[in-house]
């Protein structure tokens, strides 16, 4: 009996593709014996491109609905099958079947009375040399696995027969067995649809073959299938689609002892995969796995569809095992994949080199100018000096110093910690035997560290090998540097390793996952260190994502670790009501001469002028003619920079945002010198200078590098010129540690005398009191404990806080102790946990008539009280042990923990959670990484290989607009076409120096496999089919 | 080919580069002309005042004899006489001194008379109130052959810091320096010794030690031999002292007197000295020309500490009502003792005011003939008093109580005995007047203004003086930054 074939088409506002599709219908050398057209409520023309066929049923739906429900629908206009010979051919308005399709698959069909399923192999709309899908298996887990990949049509499936699914699309089914298993599930509107249809058909004891003879063009618009989009957001629903079907699959399929573990599964699944995905750089994705774990948990038509399953099985699971794809046929096409993607990607020529353009030179010198000039720090276990002070003797009191607890400083206070101790904290378990010793290593790595950090910025900014010298010189030389590492400012020291990655990381944010949470990390780092840039690098990062247009989400999350490292801190200073007291440096305060704004545009953060005051003072030069001539070391810089700005170029907009940045660098400069925060006794300290001064410097390096580039000819003297007054300046301060005068000390970082150093390897929390007089012969009185004060005990919180109870009694009891006087204060002081009464000498050029006195009374009085000994004078100044009491005088211990209150465990939860998720979508995934569908996907990188400047490409926003499809890794290459592609450039010089512009982001050529020839694809400009 | 395209992008670059270069220079000429305000934060203080110590005074004891001189303070002396002490503790303010003093015995274990109860006594005002006064003052009489005289002198409050002026280690002058040390701190104690031909090098009194509550004495001529004019600087750390010198003088087989002088006020460019009783000036007159009879010419001594020479107008003011006030001027090197024989005063008491270029530390000498007994006193400079304070007068012969006026309107004083009537006397503006009082007593005084006071004692040979010290100030509130 000759087939009947029932054919339903089914459209969802299809103008687009109705007219190929209906004219591919009606050119069926095998016309269709019945057709049923369904439009779901469309809002375009397709309703009449429709009718114009004349159908022989025209079912208009008055709601969306998905393709499987629409061919239930359409199946009840027409009476139920009679016989085993009547066919549906299920079609969409975006499937434009060959003419000869319905009759091949007929051909095949008929001549198998056991094949329920026939389906076509589907072909790429535009390009119709390429298998888009054709035929689809689980693998041992249920997981969807598609048999063809998008490929080049080379009959490699054309002997392939018996599969185990189809996709839905240009499926024939035999009528009764659709009617027999009640068409699609509605559970599954799009994914996997096919899949399980074809599966039930299966169990049902039917055959599903795929007819490779039989091909349909297929635009993959997202009705009845998944789709094929490449726009993120249809492709994170897709995937949450694929993983709700999978789910769903899932508990329908299970045997119904495992449902509920299946069920309880669903989230605790959802929160591992969430994980995965962010190791794989997909974020976007968290919300799919979740929704989808939560759609299926209470999904109601499971019961229907396992009802429907349990009526229509006849054979067991058993029966498709030889059907499903094994585990290792899975992990060799998916390395396969990796590999081709990786061949794809090393197409990429790599425009870094940074062995063969002098990185590697460049970071080597100044690792052994480094060494030279750092030869006082060999050997030396801890610096102290300037803001600086040992660390804890162990990672695990670091670490114990993070977050919210017990602040061991004076006579403590529990409240939050600064976040620079948590980088403190990291830096101290590099070298864990010995934590100090991490610090004298910064020091003797921060010229190379610098220069290696600079090269690779600048490297992104030109292809000249000795401009990205230049630039590595610039940065190791500049002023604030020197000036931190001689002030001993450890956060600025950090800060400026640090910015330069920090803006690497940012640039290249947009358009990598990896990136983005690197640039939040690095921002954590530096505004940890350098609370102070907090409000330039929020602007730059306001700027930044008000330009970054569709990529916004990867920059808008940059400051996220930030906040939440300084959140606890911030809410106490808020309810403190010093809010401003969040830009205080953290670490020890010291105060430094205050600088004006000329020493500032020189980018010198402290008074002495880098080391350059006395020099001038020994030749008579006046302090104020000494600052014009150092204003010399940025002319060179800031002529170029501007240049940069004015000078034709694609860079000309970095050279604009490197000018933003000098001026916010600039501008926080200026506000830290007039902003006290902390003070040392009577003496105001002001925030650090040279944390903008960086920032500043940086805008100005990286414009001048860009200028110098843009320059070509004639810019070596400059470049020159630049280097030359920078490195001169620089000699003072670079020679102070060899010849004196370097504030930072080098040594055992031995604070207190060696009697209590003993006392307190004894007993750890025994207590010194430190006093020191001040100029306007007041006391400084400090309490410290053990060994004396570490780097990560401080806390600006402390230091910004006012007068407390605690301290208010403290000092009661300092002023009786340095006074004679009838209080028993040396009693109290023995209670309170003192052992040690140290009378430290004034600072040197801190002393003052009154000074002297206060400390003449106060060593009088000391001496005068029968309850001191005295012990001596010390390299920390004059001695006294408290004797007359009972006991051995020790201080609390310091509790809570930071893991002791609830609010401590929180915080370190929810901070430790961030930094975790942040550093899981930094690493590297590696092989993990999944290839993108676009470097896969050999349509694109044909079209893209023999067509590169269509006219389309004109249309694209200018250079640092990125491309339309985002989510994608790293690696790969993103067109970016600039204005000046132009197929007719402008003739001249300015012409001349375009050709030559250097763009790492620019445009890159792939190269295309073999086998794939140009000749055949058509100009379909494919990627740019998302406008 | 010059696109719009072109034009445009070079337009909005140099606009750009423009609107950015503007900005860098309006920041900078902003920070210029603008005032940007600086906030500083207040660092956090405490201005703390100091609990004030218990009241106490020290008295240094009996007059020692000692024939050996030596400097070891292990020398063995021994008490001449008794020290008989005049204390008073006034509690409340107004009113008589009426409150317990309690006595403790330093220990003296160069004196080997100490052990029968004869030795420096610490007396303190355990338990007294804030704002209690506490004075006390001692005399004592030596007979002995070799030493004979009157010595009187306040009992004071030990200091880290104190000047000496007075003593002499010529032939037959003694000159011990004693010590005391209240506190329960031992005390390290460097004598700086200066003469008449500058600073003397004397390594061993650079660490004199003297242990927690007690006495030692160290005889001056031990560090500096046969000087005539020493000042002492005495510096004590650890524990504080109260240093004062005794003189002895023997000339030939006559005995010359005894004193016991206490510290002088510090460095002052205006010292006072009052009471300055000049007695017998024509027997002195009359002996003066034999030698070794020199000290008995009344005399001011001056030390200039400091690298500045001094200059100096000595006003010498009687208290006998209608004289006329004596003016002299005179020049003392720096780093030298020098002494001004004070001639040309009739016999009278005085108040010798110095007005000094550079501040100085002064002190008077005079001597007394009367029925074939000699002594001598020594008048220490003092500070002025404040409105209330307490005058304790030691037993002894015709105690007077001296009140100089320094200020330029009249002061009234009610002095008020622990037992007897009330005294109400009139001071002068720039005068100087002498209560005569009675001894072994004490007297609060309550006056209008300040004034200078001293203790003088003058009859039948005697002759002794003391300046009522004013009390340590409390020690200044400190500014503590915790």
């Amino acid at each position: 009996m000759r087939a009947r074939v029932t054919a339903v088409l089914i459209a969802s506002n299809g103008a687009d593709f109705l007219p190929r599709t209906l004219a591919a219908l009606e050119a069926q050398t095998r016309q269709p014996d019945t057709l049923i057209v369904v439009d779901t409520a469309s809002t375009d023309s397709s309703a009449a491109l429709l009718a114009g066929i004349r159908p022989t049923h025209f079912v208009s739906a008055t709601g969306k609905m998905s393709f499987g429900t629409a061919v239930t629908h359409a199946l009840g206009v027409i009476p139920p099958p009679e016989s085993n010979d009547q066919w549906l051919w299920l079609l969409a308005h975006d499937t434009a079947p060959e003419p000869g399709a319905l009759a091949a698959m007929l051909a095949t069909v008929e001549v198998s009375p056991s094949v329920a399923v026939a389906g076509p192999k589907q072909m790429d709309w535009d390009s119709p040399g390429y298998v888009r899908e054709f035929g689809e298996t689980i693998t041992e887990f249920g997981a969807t696995f598609p048999l063809a990949e998008t490929e080049l049509d080379q009959a490699q499936y054309d002997r392939l027969s018996d599969i185990l699914a189809l996709g839905a699309a240009g499926m024939l089914v035999r009528h009764t067995v659709f009617n027999e298993l009640h068409g699609f599930d509605p559970a599954l509107p799009t994914a996997d649809n096919g899949l399980d249809f074809s599966i039930r058909a299966r169990l049902a004891g039917h055959r599903v073959v795929g007819v490779p003879a039989a091909r349909v063009a297929s635009a993959g618009d997202g009705l009845a299938g998944p789709g094929w989009s490449q726009k993120g957001r249809a492709r994170r629903r897709r995937q949450a689609d694929g993983r709700a079907a999978q789910l769903h699959r899932r508990l329908v399929y299970a045997p119904a002892f495992a449902v509920v573990f299946h069920w309880l599964s669903l989230v605790p699944l959802a929160v591992v995969r969430s994980l995965g995905q962010l190791v794989r750089k997909q974020p976007g994705a968290i919300t799919g796995e979740f929704s989808a774990a939560f759609r299926t948990a209470f999904d109601s038509r499971i019961r229907e569809a396992r009802g429907n399953l349990r009526r229509t099985r006849r054979v067991g699971w058993r029966a498709i095992t030889p059907l499903r794809i094994a585990g290792d046929e899975v992990r060799r096409r998916r390395s396969l994949q990796r590999e081709i993607a990786l061949a794809r990607v090393r197409g990429e020529p790599d425009r870094i080199q940074f062995i063969a353009s002098g990185g590697v030179t460049t970071t080597l010198t100044a690792a052994i100018v480094g060494l030279i000039v750092f030869i006082p720090l060999f050997g030396a276990k801890a610096v102290t000096g300037g803001s600086l002070l040992p660390l804890s003797p162990s990672a695990a009191e670091l670490w114990g110093n993070v977050g919210f607890g017990w602040r061991d400083i004076g006579l403590g206070f529990v409240g939050a910690a600064d976040p620079f101790a948590a980088v403190l904290a990291v830096l101290g378990s590099l070298t864990f035997w010995s934590p100090s010793t991490a610090i004298v290593a910064l020091y003797l790595g921060a010229l190379p560290l610098a220069a290696l950090a600079a090269w690779f910025l600048a490297a992104r900014l030109t292809d000249k090998p000795w401009l990205r010298t230049v630039a590595a010189a610039l940065w190791v030389l500049a002023p604030p540097f020197l000036g931190a590492l001689d002030a001993g400012a450890l956060g600025a020291i950090i800060a400026h390793l640090v910015l330069p990655w920090l803006v690497l990381a940012g640039l290249a944010a947009r358009k990598s996952w990896s990136a983005s949470a690197m640039a939040a990390i690095l921002f954590a780092v530096t505004v940890a260190a350098a609370p102070s840039l907090w409000p330039a690098l929020l602007i730059l990062w306001l700027v930044s994502s008000a330009t970054s247009g569709r990529s916004i989400a990867r920059v808008i999350g940059i400051p996220i670790p930030a906040l939440v490292m300084v959140a606890p801190l911030a809410w106490q200073q808020f309810r403190a009501g010093n809010l401003l007291a969040l830009f205080a440096d953290p670490g020890a305060p010291a105060p430094r001469g205050n600088v004006g704004l000329i020493d500032l545009l020189s980018g010198i953060p402290a008074a002495g002028q880098a080391g350059w005051a006395s020099i001038a003072a020994s030749v008579g030069l006046e302090p104020s003619v000494l600052r014009l001539v150092l204003l010399v070391v940025v002319v060179p810089l800031a002529a170029l920079a501007i240049l940069a700005l004015f000078l034709p170029g694609p860079s000309s907009t970095r050279a604009v945002f490197g000018g933003v940045i000098a001026l916010v660098g600039l501008l926080t400069a200026l506000g830290a010198t007039h902003l006290a925060l902390t003070s040392v006794g009577n003496s105001a300290v002001f925030v650090w200078a040279g944390s903008g001064l960086s920032l500043y410097w940086l805008g100005l390096t990286g414009a001048a590098v860009i200028g110098l580039h843009t320059l070509k000819r004639g810019a070596t003297a400059p470049g020159f010129v630049s280097v030359l007054v920078v490195a001169v300046v620089a000699i003072p301060l670079l020679a102070a540690p060899l010849i004196g005068g370097w504030s930072v000390k080098p040594g055992t970082g031995a604070l207190l005398p060696a009697l209590v150093t003993a006392e307190a390897a004894a007993s750890p929390r025994v207590g010194t009191l430190v006093i020191t007089p001040q100029t306007d012969g007041g006391l400084l009185a400090r309490v410290v404990s053990g060994t004396g004060a570490t780097l990560d005990d401080q806390s600006t919180q402390a230091q910004t806080g006012g007068v407390t109870e605690s301290t208010a009694a403290l000092a009661s009891l300092v002023a009786n102790l340095a006074s004679p006087s009838g209080s028993e204060s040396s009693v109290q002081l023995s209670g309170l946990g003192i052992k040690f009464v140290l009378l430290s000498p004034s600072l040197a050029g801190a002393a003052s008539l009154e000074s002297e006195t206060a400390g003449l009374r106060s060593a009088s009085a000391l001496d005068g009280n029968a309850a001191l000994t005295k012990i001596g004078n010390t390299f920390a100044g004059t001695l006294w042990e408290i004797t007359g009491t009972p006991g051995t005088a020790s201080l609390p211990v310091a509790q809570p923990t930071n893991v002791a209150t609830p609010a401590g465990v929180i915080i370190l939860t929810v901070q430790g959670i961030v930094f975790l998720l942040m550093l899981l979508l930094a690493l590297p995934a590696g092989r993990l990484q999944p290839a993108s569908a676009r470097v896969m996907n050999p349509i694109l990188q044909v079209s893209r290989a023999g067509f590169p400047a269509g006219g389309t490409l004109e249309e694209e926003p200018a250079n640092a607009a990125p491309a339309e499809d985002k989510p994608e890794p790293e690696p790969e290459p993103e067109p970016e076409p600039e204005p000046e592609e132009e197929p007719k450039p402008e003739p001249g010089p300015a012409a001349e120096v375009e050709d030559e512009d250097y763009d790492p982001d620019a445009e890159t050529i792939l190269r295309v496999p073999p086998a794939v020839g140009t000749t055949e694809t058509p100009n379909s400009g494919g990627e740019n089919r998302g406008h | 080919m010059v696109t719009k395209r072109g034009v445009a992008i070079a337009g909005a670059r140099v606009a750009g580069g423009l609107v950015l270069v503007g900005a860098i220079a309006a920041v900078i000429v902003a920070a210029v002309l603008v005032p940007i305000p600086t906030i500083v934060a207040t660092a956090a203080t405490v201005a703390v005042a100091p609990a004030p110590g218990a009241e106490y005074r020290v008295c240094p004891g009996p007059i020692l004899s000692n024939s050996q001189s030596s400097a070891q303070p292990g020398q063995v002396t021994s008490a001449v006489g008794n020290a008989t002490i005049a204390s008073g503790l006034r509690e409340a303010a107004g009113g008589a001194p009426a409150g317990a003093v309690t006595r403790k015995s330093l220990a003296a274990p160069g004196n080997s008379s100490a052990a029968t109860g004869n030795s420096p006594q610490l007396l303190e005002a355990g338990g007294a109130p804030n704002g209690a006064l506490l004075a006390a003052s001692q005399s004592s009489t030596a007979g002995a052959p070799d030493l004979r005289g009157f010595a009187a002198t306040a009992c004071g409050e030990a200091t880290a810091e104190s000047w000496l002026v007075g003593g002499a280690t010529t032939v037959g002058r003694t000159s011990l320096i004693m010590l005391s040390n209240p506190t329960a701190v031992a005390a390290n104690v460097r004598l700086t010794i200066y003469a008449e031909n500058g600073m003397i090098d004397a390594p061993g009194a650079s660490a004199i030690l003297v242990p927690a509550l007690s006495q030692t004495v160290v005889s001056l001529a031990g560090f500096a031999p046969n000087v005539s004019s020493p000042v002492v600087h005495v510096q004590a750390a650890g524990g504080v002292v109260l240093a004062s010198v005794q003189q002895a003088i023997i000339r030939g087989l006559e005995t010359g007197g005894v004193e016991l002088v206490g510290p002088s006020a510090a460095p002052s460019a205006t010292p006072v000295m009052t009471g300055v009783t000049i007695t017998g000036t024509s027997a002195i007159a009359e002996r003066l020309p034999t030698d070794g009879n020199g000290d008995m010419q009344a005399a001011l001594r001056v030390f200039v500490p400091g690298t500045d020479d001094a200059s100096l107008t000595v006003t010498a003011t009687s208290e006998q009502v209608g004289a006329e006030s004596v003016s002299f001027t005179i020049t003392a090197a720096a780093g030298r003792v020098s002494e001004s024989p004070l001639r040309d005063l009739p016999d009278g008491t005085y108040t010798l005011s110095v007005s000094s270029s550079v501040p100085v530390v002064t002190a008077a000498r005079t001597s007394v003939i009367e029925a074939g007994a000699l002594d001598f006193g020594w008048y220490q400079s003092a500070l002025a008093q404040s409105n209330d304070f307490l005058a304790p007068i030691a037993a002894g012969p015709n105690p007077r109580l001296h009140l100089s006026n320094q200020g330029s309107s009249p002061v009234t004083v009610v002095l008020t005995p622990t037992s007897g009537a009330k005294v109400t006397v009139q001071v002068p503006a720039q005068g100087s007047v002498g209560v005569v009082v009675a001894g072994a007593t004490t007297y609060a005084a309550a006056a209008t203004g300040v004034l200078v006071a001293s203790v003088g004692y003058s009859g039948g040979g005697q002759l002794s003086a003391y300046s009522l010290t004013r009390p340590n100030p409390l020690e200044a509130p400190i500014v503590i930054y915790p």
